[in-house]
């Protein structure tokens, strides 16, 4: 019962939060903070509750809802969604952290925050495929609207951008869901029973992984469909930007891992090394085009891009190496970008009002407890070793090398979009602290010293700065706990090492 | 003629007794009192009468009913037929909830009489299985409908009447002579005996098939279903609002009932049902494009409903050419479905546009999401349960369609097995860009800020774009504070004074979310009663 825990209680949350009298406007917060910490409680407890050393799902819950059409509430954790599970519940809270001062419609904010949150949570729990669809809807709604009314330049555009995307990923979802609920015979829609016993036929495979895997990769950021996502984290306000890099994007990653590459092993083995050289396009694309930016809310978004594209080369790899790789690099950049989102869009924005690189005039002088985690981050999300990238991004070459069908020039180029990663990571710090303003800063010369950082937004860093820093420094409890959750998966893939 | 069990007609004789009174009283007694005491009198008979018909319908559904028939069969209570009935009778009283009020100068007592008089069409239309009753029934209806929608003699009503009424004729011509050969085929007006009749008719036999277009031209002119959909926008933006959501709404459930019981018999004879699948699905694919192409570029918010309509019968008419009980009833439980949101939407339409003395169109609903946030609740509850967004029921409606349509494929003659996936994809594509004009309305209502609101609103000129931006909270001036004032007291008046209307919406809501949450009950409803048949 216990991973329901959290989306139940923060749909519950949002409601409440519509409800409340107008004169406590602050009680509002209060109760997005308690249900986002509630939501993280749980979800570690689930985290060390996991045993690794039993196979399979566990805490399953399952209630018949529709019979007639199959449909079940399903729900249990595996190594992989409980880690998922922490990484939602970091995200929450450090989401309401940077949004408290929110004034405009708050308790509005708080309940489409807290509806977003019990969908990404309800989808990481799903083990039956419609439910696992209806969560990753519900997930949709409130970005739209979260954007659309709290965002800044162009957020209706960016808004209605990304739901059209988004509806097209679960358009493309929607029928491959229909497909193979017809196509496996049993007349199922049990993720764990069609990942045991796969039994759709090749042809079947060939042709619904490829739609299946793009309608989920859309909201992975795959390229080239990934053009949502540089104008909706830009647009969005600070919390929807750390929700949409940090969990919305890895809702795309995780259904490519449970639902294509764990119930069509056939389809994968494929189509994998053609999805490899779209993932590798997007980690050239994405670092390339962060290198091009002056706006540091586009240089972040790009480099999640370009993270993401790292995340579809692990699982691309279809080795037990690799995808754990996969999922430790979700994880990584799930706690990494919304920290660099905080500071770049919350913490510095609130300070300097504008994002322009090139009027920064040696920050790091001028803020100089922001800037160092800031410059911390980012050398933490560049994959830095002592940080969860380097882990992550290492399992991904090290798998993605070893899969035969992959070409070795892909991970070459990969390894080459490591290298433009630190280009862009050490050129933009650099614009941003440690170099004399380009052009000259608007009407008011920059203050000497900006305020210091509130003990809020030291909360926010440390938080998810030191998962990353835990996760980089001692990997193997959190390794151990993904391998087990793949160990379902990885029977379909031969090692075949090169 | 067996009339012991004439309780089973409750429902039809409270309501025509109320119609009765209502006339009687209104021409008798208040012949010369003004407008506001006749109004709430027409309304208040009315009303009791037909939830005295719901209640009776539900009590009905408690009752022992031996073999359920009346007639000599030709009318039949079944629950399903039950259920549908008391869901027509309360589609009624909400339409009649949301005329309160309505200018309609000298009509009072016709026009509640007519609205009554078209929900026993409809009741009639459900529960009959004479083909002939079946006819009466839908004519019933309809000629209720064509007068409703002129009633107020505006120029554009009578206009929107007199479209309505030549298509409506014309189609009904159509249908009665599908009948007609289906009755020369058969020799039979009964539907309950027709599977085996059918049985004696060489196939494959022309006379069916044209019988069969014709009764579906007939039907799908009723459906709004393209290519007989050119009088649903029209009709839909002049005609007074609740009877927009009654035309809408319940009425279409007795044409999708009728269709169904038609069709019915026919499900052992491949040959036959081939016909009328082939038709169908030209029907429904054509429904999904023209619907979704007309949509996109509306303004008019009751346009905008009326091409989602043409959207959803194409939806429906999958489940339908889906060509088995199972697909039929997934048809019935989404067509049910969509009653209850596009009522929902019409009600919010009304009461937030037009009561408000605002245009019905998307600029009207700016700010809807400050000024009366219920409002906006209850309509971003109908729009998305109408785009199909779980968990409310309009994607349950949409799964359970497009999945039985698929799980059908098999049940189909060899030749047409591809055509569910042709469909099913079809209606996918369609429901993503249908999201498109469903988020503009919600853009309209929970996003953009009252341009009454915001200063100089004289000068802008938006388009309506969703990808458009709006005016930053920001930038938002007291300049216009008396306008807004003012115009804030006359809300507060208006929502106080539709208590009622509010009270209606609510249930409707209270219906759709208990619906998400647990389609099941409903659906093994439908399921058995078709079962049944």
């Amino acid at each position: 019962m216990l991973p329901i825990v959290p989306t139940l209680l923060s749909f519950a949350a949002a409601v409440l939060c519509l409800f409340l009298p107008r004169h406590s406007p602050g009680l509002v917060r209060w109760i997005a903070l308690a249900t986002a910490a509630a939501g993280l409680s749980v979800s570690l407890a689930c985290w060390c509750m996991y045993d690794p050393g039993q196979s399979g799902f566990q805490q399953v819950v399952a209630v018949p809802w529709v019979p007639d059409m199959a449909i079940w509430w399903r729900t249990g954790i595996d190594g992989v969604s409980v880690t998922m599970m922490v990484l939602t519940g970091l995200v929450a809270v450090a989401g309401v952290l940077i949004s408290w001062d929110v004034e405009h419609r708050r308790s509005e904010f708080f309940a489409w925050y807290l509806v977003l949150i019990g969908g990404v949570y309800g989808v990481f729990i799903s083990l039956d495929m419609v439910l696992f669809f209806i969560f990753y809807e519900i997930a949709i709604i409130p970005k739209y609207f979260l954007i659309a009314i709290w965002g800044g330049e162009r957020r209706t555009y960016a808004a209605m951008k990304l739901a059209l995307f988004s509806f097209a990923s679960s358009t493309l979802v929607l029928f491959s869901i229909l497909a193979m609920y017809y196509g496996s015979g049993s007349a199922t829609l049990d993720i764990t029973q069609l990942t045991r016993a796969s039994n759709f036929s090749q042809g079947f495979q060939y042709a619904i992984f490829p739609v299946l895997f793009t309608g989920f990769g859309i909201l992975a950021g795959m390229w080239p469909f990934h053009t949502w996502a540089p104008t909706g984290h830009v647009a969005a306000p600070p919390a929807a930007s750390m929700l949409l890099a940090g969990v919305v994007m890895k809702l795309g990653a995780y259904g490519c891992l449970r639902m294509a590459i764990g119930t069509l092993p056939a389809g994968a083995q494929a189509w994998a090394p053609m999805f490899a050289i779209l993932a590798l396009a997007g980690i050239l694309h994405g670092a390339l085009a962060a290198l091009a930016q002056r706006d540091f809310k586009y240089v972040i978004a790009y480099s999640s891009v370009s993270h993401m594209g790292f995340v579809l080369l692990g699982l691309c790899s279809l080795d037990r190496t690799g995808l754990t790789g996969s999922v430790l690099q979700m994880f990584s950049h799930g706690v990494l970008s919304p920290l660099l989102f905080a500071l770049v869009a919350g913490i510095i924005y609130s300070r300097t009002h504008t994002r322009d690189l090139a009027v920064f005039d040696r920050f790091g002088e001028r803020m100089p407890v922001i800037a160092t985690f800031t410059v911390v981050a980012g050398l933490a999300a560049m994959g830095l070793p002592g940080f969860s990238g380097f882990v992550a991004e290492l399992h991904i070459l090290i798998g993605a090398w070893r899969q035969p069908a992959i070409a070795n020039v892909v991970v070459v180029l990969a390894g080459v979009g490591i290298i433009l990663t630190a280009a862009y990571t050490i050129t933009r710090l650099h614009m941003a602290f440690f170099q004399k303003s380009v052009e000259p800063p608007p009407e008011v010369p920059w203050p000497q010293r900006f305020a210091p950082p509130h003990p809020r937004e030291i909360a926010i860093c440390v938080l998810l700065l030191g998962f990353s820093v835990w996760i980089g420094l001692y990997p193997s409890p959190m390794l151990r706990q993904i391998e087990s959750g793949l160990n379902s998966i990885v029977a379909h893939y031969p090692t075949r090492w090169r | 003629m067996d009339f012991t069990l004439l309780h089973l007609m409750a429902p039809e004789l409270a309501a025509l007794v109320a119609l009765l009174v209502c006339l009687g009283y209104d021409y008798g007694a208040l012949r010369h009192e003004p407008a506001f005491v006749r109004e709430p009198a027409a309304l208040r008979i009315c009303c009791s009468g037909l939830l005295t018909a719901v209640i009776a319908s539900l009590i009905l559904l408690r009752v022992d009913r031996p073999d359920g028939t009346l007639f000599d069969g030709q009318i039949v209570a079944t629950t399903y037929t039950l259920s549908l009935k008391a869901l027509v009778y309360g589609g009624a009283i909400i339409c009649l909830i949301f005329s309160r009020g309505a200018p309609r100068i000298q009509h009072i007592s016709e026009y509640h009489a007519l609205v009554v008089l078209a929900a026993i069409g409809v009741a009639v239309a459900v529960s009959t299985r004479n083909l002939l009753l079946i006819f009466l029934a839908l004519e019933l209806t309809a000629l209720c409908q064509y007068s409703l929608v002129g009633l107020d003699r505006t120029r554009s009503g009578v206009e929107a009447a007199f479209k309505y009424f030549t298509f409506g004729a014309t189609a009904g011509a159509f249908f009665l002579f599908g009948l007609s050969y289906l009755y020369g085929a058969v020799n039979l007006l009964s539907l309950s005996q027709m599977s085996p009749a059918l049985a004696s008719v060489p196939l494959p036999s022309s006379l069916l098939t044209v019988a069969y277009l014709f009764v579906l031209a007939g039907l799908g002119f009723k459906l709004a279903s393209a290519p007989f959909h050119y009088w649903v926008p029209e009709t839909y933006r002049h005609a007074p609002t609740p009877v927009v959501a009654w035309i809408a709404g319940p009425s279409k459930l007795a044409a999708l009932a009728v269709l169904i019981q038609i069709l019915l018999p026919t499900l052992e004879y491949p040959l036959l049902k081939a016909d009328w699948i082939a038709a169908l699905s030209c029907m429904a694919a054509l429904s999904l494009v023209l619907g979704t192409v007309g949509a996109l570029r509306q303004v008019e918010l009751k346009r905008l409903l009326a091409y989602s309509a043409v959207v959803h019968a194409g939806y429906t008419l999958i489940g339908v050419a889906g060509g088995t009980r199972e697909s039929f009833a997934t048809a019935v439980f989404y067509s049910i479905v969509y009653v209850l949101a596009t009522m929902v939407a019409f009600g919010v339409v009304l009461l937030a546009c037009e009561r408000q003395g605002r245009p019905a169109t998307l600029d009207g609903l700016r700010g809807l999401a400050t000024r009366s946030p219920l409002l906006a609740a209850l309509l971003l509850g109908a729009v998305a349960t109408l785009a199909g967004i779980p968990p409310l029921p309009g994607f349950f409606g949409k799964y359970f369609l497009f999945a039985s349509a698929i799980g059908g494929a098999t049940a189909l003659p060899p030749a047409w097995t591809w055509l569910p996936y042709v469909l099913v994809a079809l209606a996918l594509a369609a429901s993503a860009v249908s999201l498109y004009y469903y988020f503009l309305i919600l853009k309209a209502a929970l996003v953009t800020e009252d341009r009454a609101a915001l200063p100089n609103a004289a000068a802008e000129v938006h388009g309506h774009d969703a990808f458009a931006d709006d005016g930053h909270p920001d930038e938002r001036g007291g300049t216009t504070a008396i306008r807004s004032a003012l115009c804030l007291a006359r809300q507060d008046y208006e929502t106080k004074r539709a208590l009622p209307e509010l009270l209606a919406l609510w249930v409707l809501a209270l219906l759709l979310a208990f619906t998400g949450l647990l389609p099941a009950p409903l659906l093994d409803l439908i399921s058995q009663g078709l079962n049944e048949m």
